[in-house]
């Protein structure tokens, strides 16, 4: 049996022979700055809060009984004016009033409405999607509970011509109306000049709506403001807070939009907060083999360092809540299907996730693991988004594109070997996790990794850093070599431990598409043994998939309740 | 958006459906009712609840007004009440009526296993339908309970009300 010794590191903290960055100039963010990107309203929404405010205000004030002599101004002056239209009345003009005012139909939103969501849904521009929503049902609820709170009733001393439904403040149509377009225009339509254009467009049915409904005799001038500052107010506010355009910006060529932008505000957040919090100068910032990451956002970052300021590669990932998220649904559903398989609790912040990988990379290259090298991580939003920054891997290879000869399949299984002896475990042993670079082995994507994990683990990854081997090679060549660093019962304990479940997706597929049963084969190879049970039963488990069963009825249930109130069934 | 959800579903649970209730007394629960019909002369209102008997929800537009009534004995919207213009009265028969100015007819659609039919209030300018399906056996006293609810409010004083507020007529 041999025995396989740690790398030691250099001097300079780098594995030898990795690119090294050094770094000067950085500069602590004094008391009060502001983060590189900020997460804050603009004046205008700062405005659109104000407004909005002051209704909610107004009508609380109204509820309890208060500001009836106010209420009485604003009817009597809403009245006057709505005189004034109906001496304008003509029969020229009435009909196409009348046609005018299905603009402001239920059938007119639903259209608009399952028309965004199926194109966001068809993009897969999730965030938007959801935003998009929440909007349509808060707003909804809104309008229907400030109406029948106020109960204000239809212009009286007016003949009204038009059809109406329900109390008239706010006006639901023209709050539907605007919340429709305002979804389209924020979800849709590219930020900037298109945007700005569009919401010239958008404010023509918006306006013909109004005036058809004031002509017609069935809102009070209020009603229709008060609508619109509802209708659109709350929507642009959502739509800024929760997808600004500068991090989520809408753009319809080709990217993965799973990923988060790096150009704009936050590309320049990215560089200010990699010279502010690591003392390196980004001269260029660019998405890096985006195919292969289906979590964070990888970046291939140029920098300048040191006082000669010479140019340097390193290699970033940037997280934010999404991210966070997507741990949390996976390993939910993972401890509903399996039990505690994953032998690990979620991430509470996206900071501890990056703490984490941070930490993961620093403990495993200290067991002399063969890791990129950390240089820590930079802050871009508190509590929202950081960037883990490494040194880039130059000239290195996916095992899937690399020669595989017995040094690579050795030095693959020795790592495995060394993390066992560390008590580490990697957990996603994949092709594209596995790298060569000058025929060694280096492994990457550590933010799975464990320390101190169940044997269980330990073993699964033995078994997927042999097929990942083996897919290169064949499983023969690969046992034999496994059998100089593995005791042949360890193996078949890998080996009985080992599921579809327990492979990661891409090895799966690339098993799938390579055609040989090489898990079959490896068990042919080894000792025989009882394969290894991985459902794991525990009160938690099942007092989570009741949880979880009660909550998704719950949610179709008030799902289909409310596409029914908010119009869009 | 996660805290705007809940502190909707708070408001909401202040602002319930019991919030429109259209009580016999002057003022807009009541009007947006006469303003459904314009040339109703009397609108149907709510007098007193009887024990047992909840406002479910009202639901009016140009041309119709309609509101629901729960019981604890008979069911979900047990009465439907409805106020239109005009009235289908067709197989009805003169009944007493309790509301002056008004002609009162019914007619009774089943006795067993539930007790189910229609009341029409008819006067000038409108018409209230009652439409009711009450549990057999108790149904004599849930009937007696739903017309003594609701009422017939006269519409000049509404209009009244209106002067009074606005200076205004309640009809152009």
């Amino acid at each position: 049996m041999a025995t396989v010794e740690g790398k030691p590191r250099s001097d300079t903290g780098a594995v030898p022979g990795l690119a090294v960055v050094s770094r000067t100039g950085k500069r602590r963010r004094p008391s009060g700055e502001a983060p590189p990107l900020p997460h804050h309203l603009s004046a205008s929404g700062w405005f659109l809060l104000a407004v909005l405010s002051g209704v909610v205000a107004s009508w609380s004030l109204l509820y309890l009984g208060f500001g009836t002599t106010p209420l009485q101004s604003v009817a009597r002056a809403d009245l006057a004016v709505l005189r004034a239209i109906e001496r304008l009345r003509d029969d020229a003009v009435t009909p196409i009033m009348a046609d005018l005012h299905a603009l402001g139909s239920a059938w007119t939103a639903r259209a608009l409405r399952w028309t965004t969501l199926g194109v966001l849904l068809a993009l897969r521009r999730f965030r938007h999607l959801f935003v998009l929503f929440g909007v349509i049902m808060v707003v909804t609820a809104v309008v229907t509970t400030s109406s029948l709170a106020v109960g204000r009733v239809r212009p009286v001393g007016i003949d009204i011509i038009g059809t109406w439904k329900g109390y008239a403040h706010p006006s639901v149509p023209v709050a539907a109306l605007g919340l429709s377009l305002t979804g389209v225009l924020y979800t849709l339509v590219p930020g900037g000049t298109w945007r700005n254009r569009a919401k010239w467009l958008a404010a023509v049915p918006i306006v013909a709506l109004s005036a058809a409904r004031l002509y017609l005799g069935v809102d009070h001038p209020s009603d229709i403001v008060v609508a619109l500052i509802i209708g659109v107010a709350i929507p642009v506010l959502a739509f800024r807070l929760l997808t600004p355009t500068e991090i989520f910006p809408i753009t319809y060529g080709r990217r993965r939009t799973a990923h988060l932008d790096v150009g704009g505000r936050r590309g320049e957040a990215i560089a200010l907060a990699l010279n502010q919090q690591l003392g390196l100068t980004a001269v260029e910032v660019a998405p890096f083999r985006l195919e292969g990451s289906a979590g964070s956002t990888p970046l291939r970052i140029v920098v300048r360092a040191g006082p000669e300021a010479v140019e340097s590669v390193v290699f970033a990932k940037l997280y934010a809540r999404n991210h966070l998220r997507s741990d949390r649904w996976y390993k939910l559903g993972r401890t509903i299907l399996y039990g505690r398989l994953e032998d690990e609790g979620t991430f509470s912040s996206v900071r501890r996730l990056v703490e984490y990988e941070d930490y993961l990379l620093r403990v495993m290259a200290d067991a002399g693991l063969p890791v990129p090298l950390s240089y820590g991580f930079v802050e871009i939003t508190p509590e929202r988004e950081y960037l883990m920054v490494t040194e880039f891997l130059t000239g290195a290879v996916e095992l899937d594109g690399a020669e595989v000869d017995d040094a690579v399949i050795d030095d693959g299984l020795a790592v495995v070997r060394r993390m066992w002896d560390a008590g580490v475990a990697h957990r996603d042993i994949k092709p594209a996790n596995v790298l060569v670079r000058n025929g060694r082995v280096i492994l990457i994507d550590v933010a799975f990794a464990t320390v101190r994990p169940t044997p269980w683990r330990q073993a699964v990854d033995l078994t997927n850093m042999m097929l990942t081997l083996a897919l290169r090679s064949d499983a023969e060549r690969v046992y034999q070599r496994a059998l100089l660093l593995f005791e042949p019962d360890d193996i078949a304990e890998a080996l009985a431990a080992s599921r579809s479940v327990t492979i990661p997706a891409q090895l799966r597929q690339r098993l799938r598409e390579d055609g040989r049963d090489l898990l079959g084969r490896f068990r042919e190879l080894a000792p025989e043994r009882p394969p290894i049970a991985i459902q794991r039963w525990s009160l938690r488990r099942i007092g989570l998939t009741l949880a979880t069963v009660t909550v998704v009825i719950a949610a179709v249930g008030l799902l289909a309740f409310n596409l029914r109130t908010t119009g869009l069934l | 958006m996660a805290a705007a959800v809940p502190a909707l579903a708070l408001l909401a649970g202040c602002v319930g459906p019991e919030t429109a209730i259209p009580e016999c007394e002057a003022g807009p629960r009541l009007i947006i009712l006469a303003q459904a019909v314009p040339s109703a002369t009397m609108v149907p209102c709510i007098g007193e609840m009887p024990v047992g008997w909840s406002f479910a929800s009202l639901d009016v537009e140009d041309g119709v007004a309609r509101f629901w009534l729960d019981s604890d004995r008979a069911g979900l919207r047990a009465l439907e009440v409805t106020l239109t213009a005009r009235c289908v009265t067709s197989g009805t028969t003169a009944v007493d009526s309790d509301e002056e100015g008004a002609q009162r007819r019914q007619r009774l659609d089943s006795l067993a296993p539930r007790f189910v039919g229609t009341t029409f209030d008819l006067f000038t300018g409108g018409c209230v339908r009652y439409r009711y399906e009450l549990t057999s056996g108790a149904h004599i006293g849930l009937h007696e309970e739903l017309h003594d609810a609701v009422s017939l409010f006269p519409r000049r004083d509404l209009a009244a009300d209106i002067r009074n507020d606005l200076d205004d007529d309640l009809d152009a």
